[in-house]
């Protein structure tokens, strides 16, 4: 079942045309890998779901992005419910500097939740959703900074669990970690695509092959091939996908 | 263009794979001629001559693992590795059966043949040209000559029944001919698993060239 549509976007930085003519479904439950070389668009792409791109100036977009048949860029969205509904995991680890409590219950406060018995649950849940729970219950007080990098990230990803998105996007999530941390990580999305709908941006081009389910391949703003993983990982349609995903090219 | 030592590692993993093939045939080519001149030092040096391609499995197995404990090789690539090392397991099987062939043409060495050696012959150059141009497919990626390879194997089939026919009717005219008569039907049976071996060989020239597996 598709969850997001992206319908002919295009997207220009000033004159620079960024994205060109991207045709692609979002399917629910499934974890979407995003690859290509630097540049190519694949980040801007990611940024265009929760309209994070409408933060940065001079940036003009066409075409339509659906989410559950509802486009996104429509002048009546509530751009705020949007990026709830739409949560974001970025490249490095950026929890506030407040204890990993506080971290967790910064949003669904934000969104009117003040029971205190509620907010314990919230946090323990999505501590243990984002599988940091057994590391970190007995200090939970402690400030978020002050937890490995590894740690940082999974509190990002309870942090963003904690608002119920319908649709996490990854933006480079295992960049910045060593390979345990990355391990964790890995298996933490595939385990989150039973509840939610993933997006990944990510240059580890074998971390897309091990964890998502479609592939799609981006080259200087285009999207040159969309596949199943499977597919792009063992016979891509592309030869132009074929020579990046073997380090030919790229 | 980039990974300059990946993209060597590949293009040697594929050319020890074919410089295997070359010798196989070789091997049952020398084999086949041992038998049929009852000549015993060309059988002793076919014998010792299927250890050096041993040995080339050896290494090239050794090739294979190291590129994708390295290098994380992915489609194409990866097809490659997999079909030379897949190819290189048939070709090892075929010089096995070339030193079998050999054994069998030494212990025949004093036997008088019941008549010219002509049938087996024809198996062995049929099967061989069929190694020859599943692995020449291979080197030139071309799924049509692959394709022929199979086209051939039921001639070898055909040849091996008729065969199996004469044999029976030589052991029927005289028990004693039955040990020639074995030994010359199991040396047909080595030609018979060499032409499989071949086709097996081309049916991974499709899959390296277009990723579907496919048996015939």
């Amino acid at each position: 079942m598709v969850r997001m549509e992206i319908k002919d976007v295009n997207l220009w930085y000033g004159s620079f045309h960024a994205l060109k003519d991207i045709n692609m479904d979002i399917y629910k439950n499934k974890v979407t890998a995003f690859i290509g070389p630097s540049g190519c668009g694949k980040s801007t792409l990611i940024r265009c779901l929760n309209r994070m791109n409408d933060l940065i100036d001079g940036v003009k977009t066409t075409g339509e992005i659906l989410l559950d048949g509802k486009n996104i860029y429509d002048k009546d969205v509530d751009v705020v419910k949007l990026r709830k509904d739409v949560g974001m995991v970025f490249q490095k680890p950026n929890p506030f500097p407040i204890s990993i409590y506080d971290n967790i219950t910064y949003g669904p406060k934000l969104h009117g939740v003040k029971d205190k018995g509620k907010l314990k649950e919230i946090v323990e849940s999505n501590l243990k959703g984002a599988a940091l729970w057994n590391e970190v219950k007995d200090i939970l007080d402690q400030n978020a900074m002050s937890i490995s990098g590894g740690q940082q990230q999974r509190v990002c990803i309870a942090r963003c669990l904690a608002i119920e998105p319908e649709v996490i996007l990854f933006d480079e999530p295992c960049s910045a970690l060593d390979p345990i941390s990355t391990g964790k990580i890995e298996d933490l999305i595939i385990k989150l695509k039973k509840d939610y709908t993933i997006v990944i941006v990510t240059h580890n081009m074998q971390q897309a092959a091990r964890i998502s389910d479609y592939t799609g391949y981006f080259y200087l703003g285009n999207l040159m091939e969309f596949n199943k993983t499977k597919k792009i990982f063992t016979n891509p349609d592309n030869p132009q996908t074929e020579n990046y995903i073997t380090g030919k090219f790229g | 263009m980039t990974r300059d030592k990946y993209i060597h590692q590949l293009h040697d993993v594929k050319d020890h794979a074919i410089a295997m093939g070359i010798k196989a045939e070789e091997l049952v080519n020398d084999a086949i001629l041992a038998l049929e001149n009852q000549d015993t030092e060309m059988a002793e040096n076919v014998i010792g001559r299927d250890r050096e391609i041993d040995e080339l499995y050896l290494d090239l197995e050794e090739r294979v693992i190291r590129v994708i404990a390295t290098q994380a090789p992915v489609a194409v690539d990866l097809r490659l590795l997999l079909t030379a090392l897949k190819n290189a397991t048939d070709v090892e099987r075929v010089g096995d059966f070339a030193k079998d062939i050999a054994e069998i043409a030494i212990e025949l060495k004093d036997h008088i043949y019941f008549t010219k050696l002509i049938m087996i012959p024809k198996m062995a150059e049929i099967a061989m040209k069929m190694l020859k141009e599943a692995m020449e497919a291979f080197d030139k990626e071309d799924v049509e000559l692959a394709k022929g390879v199979y086209l051939q194997d039921d001639i070898v089939d055909e040849i091996f029944s008729r065969l199996f026919r004469t044999m029976t009717s030589y052991v029927m005219e005289n028990p004693s001919n039955i040990g020639q008569a074995l030994r010359l039907m199991l040396v047909a049976r080595h030609l018979e698993r060499i032409a499989d071996h071949a086709v097996n060989i081309a049916n991974r020239t499709i899959y390296f060239k277009e990723g579907r597996i496919e048996y015939i």
